[in-house]
């Protein structure tokens, strides 16, 4: 029954809490109505162990009365005397009938039933006496009251005996009762101990199983605000206030997790476009360079000048010989190092086969010098950023100028670690205003000579930005018209 | 599963918290009855008897007459009669009158008396006759009363064996025997002994060897007795070379006497009874004999012959008991059983 009742999930906690109290001090109160029924049963025979006394005193008080009234009537004799007589010895006799009659062993019992037939041969006397008191028969109630008397005696000895006897017994029976008392004392005090740990360990039973959805509760409430909210839902044992409570909970848990789940998905989806963006991006920026790097598209040329090449060498013609190889390595260059990275050594090599090229072409006009830091020629680079540099030191510098040309090439460290390469002209030089425009990208495309090979300024600074990922990759200075150009790369050796 | 397992510990917890609680309850209110019960007044077992009989000494500290009682009171327990010793725990200390009225007027089914010749017992057991309450004499009788029977030894016989233990020990030389009678003893059983005594000295060749005579110990008052038998001491050249004693007290007077007056060896004591300092005066040769009477035998007689008249109407008038003489020869078998006996 009460197994069902706590199984009955709908209880509330007050009922429960109710119901715990309610048992254990059930318990405590059947244990203590059981202690106070012994303890009654116990005082009721104290009561009556002194109650064998008390008839021992009444009879001999009732005998006293008996001997008292007899000889009252004997000095008397009138009739309030003698009623009196009867009186007491009615009560006597009826006293008597209390008295042990039968032969035992008991030594209290035998004295009883002495007394009792004792009283018996007394009673008889003392009416004899009286009876003859009345018959004026002087001698013989003498007699018979000598003999009353001296049975009387008797009797109040053996009353007395038994009385001190019985009471010598009853006291034992005093102290028995009393060590039994004690006796209930351990036992009621071990009771209440047992009962009274016993009763903790079910309230703590009975409360655990109320509190305990209770802890996993602010558990799970704790879990889920330091942010673990991949944890299970609780377990729902009960319907009651706390029940309730944790499906709302878990409900909550649910509502979080999917939340979270919808929240992953949009930031997945948008870093996806982010990503594709950038790759687009990427993309765009290969095509367009690829688109500059198709400008220069050398094949045709570079394949009719080793045609050209053979047979010059076929009739002899060394000199032309030695400038269609230079042609050829010049565009072989182009078609080798067009889609990808080269050395800046390779770079230089190019420099020297064009200037070589324009010397054959505007007749050895152009001087050209190099200041080479052989250690740091082999750092890689973007193709084609010199050659465009050196054609615009010749088409904007010293073409046109009265005074012989020079071009100076040189590498060298920088201050700030960097690799510097400058192409330097002695030519028509620059203002500020034009290297501002310049550096900005606004320098007139279409002023470019028509047999530029069509990698200008704009292109050589932007693949070197690209390449090397910084903004600062190349520096015009000039100190004005007439007075000459240089041109400074930036380079960063990206093996380190 | 887990969550069932987890339920099913918890019932099984709650149902065995429970259980051990009310075990525990009902197991010390058990302990505790069973304390209580042990207590006297609440099983005091009484047995009933048929019947019940008085017993009655003229002193009730007398230890001759108390193994009497207690054989007759073992015995009536088989008979399913009670014997009850007259006066016994009782505040004032009556005589043996006194306590014989108080048997009749009690009603008792039967009485069982050390009585003597006096006239005032006669009276009172013709009194208990008209009662129609049996008596027995036991140890000594009363004659010429309407008693039923008489249980106890021949004191002829016993005077007689008396004798042949003086002629045991005659030598060349006279010697004088002293006999200690009771002054106040008013039946006859003193003399019978001393008149069988005598005969047997007469009748044999040896009696120009013996001088006997008799003294009176005066037992009226306390210590009396004792003050007698010291007495006899004090006059040296009187001095005799047999003391015969013919009661206990007598007895363990002289025995006392003869060790304080060192006189062991030179005077012979025969006494009457056993008890522990008579059985080892004998072994230690301090007594030369001493009379032991079968004390079981007399209670189981007293009993059988009140039986026996209570059912028939007619009973044996003198039933004989045995007696036994210790020497210094067979006092050690009398030591072994005593040994044997508080062993048990």
């Amino acid at each position: 029954m009460r197994k069902k009742i706590w199984e009955n999930k709908t209880l509330s906690i007050q009922t429960k809490l109710i119901m715990v109290f309610f048992i254990t001090s059930l318990i405590f109160l059947s244990v203590n109505v059981f202690t106070f029924i012994d303890i009654n049963n116990l005082i009721r025979q104290i009561d009556q162990v002194y109650m064998s006394n008390v008839v021992m005193n009444e009879l001999s008080d009732a005998l006293k009365q008996v001997q008292s009234d007899m000889t009252d009537y004997l000095n008397t004799k009138n009739s309030d005397a003698i009623e009196n007589y009867y009186r007491s010895e009615q009560k006597y006799r009826v006293l008597l009938e209390r008295l042990n009659i039968r032969t035992t062993d008991a030594s209290t019992g035998l004295k009883e039933k002495n007394i009792r037939n004792l009283s018996d041969s007394y009673l008889e006397y003392t009416d004899e006496t009286v009876q003859s008191k009345r018959g004026r028969m002087i001698e013989r109630y003498r007699q018979a009251y000598d003999n009353a008397t001296e049975l009387y005696e008797y009797i109040n000895t053996y009353i007395y005996s038994l009385n001190n006897e019985q009471f010598e017994y009853n006291s034992g029976n005093y102290d028995a009762l009393l060590l039994s008392f004690r006796s209930l004392e351990f036992v009621t005090f071990f009771i209440l101990l047992i009962i009274t740990i016993a009763n903790i360990i079910l309230a703590g039973m009975f409360t655990k199983s109320i509190t305990k959805p209770l802890s996993d509760l602010a558990k799970a409430a704790n879990e889920i605000g330091s942010g673990n909210f991949d944890r299970g839902l609780i377990e729902v044992t009960s319907k009651d206030e706390i029940g309730v409570v944790a499906l709302a909970f878990n409900k909550m848990i649910i509502s979080i997790q999917e939340y979270i789940e919808k929240v992953k998905k949009s930031v997945e989806v948008e870093s996806a476009m982010k990503e594709k963006e950038l790759i687009m991006e990427t993309h765009l920026k290969d095509a367009e360079l690829r688109y500059l790097q198709a400008q220069i598209n050398p094949h045709f040329l570079f394949n009719t000048l080793n045609a050209g090449a053979q047979l010059a060498m076929m009739e002899e013609a060394d000199r032309t010989y030695e400038f269609i190889q230079n042609m050829a390595a010049f565009f072989r260059y182009r078609i080798k190092k067009n889609q990808k990275g080269t050395t800046l050594e390779d770079e230089i090599r190019l420099v020297d086969n064009y200037v070589y090229i324009l010397n054959v072409r505007f007749s050895g006009e152009i001087h050209y010098e190099k200041d080479i830091d052989e250690s740091l020629v082999h750092v890689e680079v973007p193709s084609m950023i010199l050659q465009p540099l050196v054609e615009n030191a010749i088409n904007y510098g010293v073409r046109d100028i009265e005074w012989g040309g020079l071009i100076t090439l040189r590498v060298y460290r920088g201050e700030e670690g960097s690799i510097c390469v400058s192409v330097k002209d002695n030519g028509a030089g620059m203002t500020a205003e034009r290297i501002e425009q310049v550096l900005a990208g606004n320098a007139d495309k279409n002023s470019a000579h028509s047999d530029s090979n069509g990698v200008g300024l704009d292109n050589v600074k932007s693949r070197l930005q690209m390449f090397f990922e910084t903004e600062k990759v190349l520096a015009i200075r000039s100190d004005g018209m007439n007075q000459g150009t240089e041109v400074i790369l930036y380079l960063q050796d990206m093996r380190q | 599963m887990r969550q069932y397992l987890k339920k099913r510990n918890f019932d099984v917890g709650i149902i065995g918290c429970m259980l051990f609680t009310i075990a525990a309850t009902i197991g010390c209110l058990v302990y505790f009855r069973y304390q209580v019960g042990k207590i006297p007044y609440l099983k005091a077992e009484e047995r009933e008897f048929e019947n019940h009989y008085a017993f009655i000494t003229m002193d009730n500290q007398n230890q001759f007459f108390r193994t009497v009682y207690e054989a007759a009171k073992a015995e009536g327990e088989k008979r399913n009669d009670y014997v009850e010793l007259m006066g016994d725990g009782l505040a004032v200390d009556y005589s043996r009158d006194e306590l014989m009225r108080i048997a009749i007027h009690a009603k008792v089914d039967g009485i069982i008396l050390e009585a003597d010749e006096n006239e005032r017992t006669m009276e009172l057991i013709n009194q208990a006759g008209e009662a129609s309450i049996p008596v027995i004499t036991v140890g000594s009788d009363c004659t010429g009363s309407t008693r039923q029977g008489f249980v106890g030894i021949s004191n002829y016989s016993l005077g007689q064996e008396y004798g042949r233990q003086m002629l045991a020990s005659a030598d060349e030389e006279v010697q004088r025997v002293l006999v200690l009678m009771n002054m106040n003893t008013a039946d006859s059983s003193q003399n019978i002994i001393y008149s069988g005594l005598c005969e047997m000295i007469e009748n044999s060749d040896k009696k120009d060897k013996f001088v006997i005579g008799t003294i009176a110990i005066d037992d009226s008052s306390p210590f009396g007795a004792e003050e007698s038998v010291r007495n006899i001491f004090m006059r040296e050249d009187e001095l005799p070379d047999i003391m015969i004693c013919l009661n206990e007290l007598n007895t363990n007077c002289a025995y006392q006497a003869v060790v304080d007056y060192n006189k062991v060896g030179e005077i012979k004591i025969f006494g009457y009874y056993e008890n522990d300092s008579i059985k080892d005066a004998i072994s230690k040769q301090i007594m030369t004999c001493t009379v032991s009477i079968d004390t079981e035998q007399m209670g189981e007689y007293c009993i059988q012959a009140l039986d026996e008249y209570k059912e028939t109407g007619y009973v044996n008038e003198f039933m004989q008991t045995d007696i036994v003489l210790i020497t210094e020869q067979n006092v050690g078998e009398f030591l072994k059983n005593e040994k044997k006996d508080m062993g048990e």
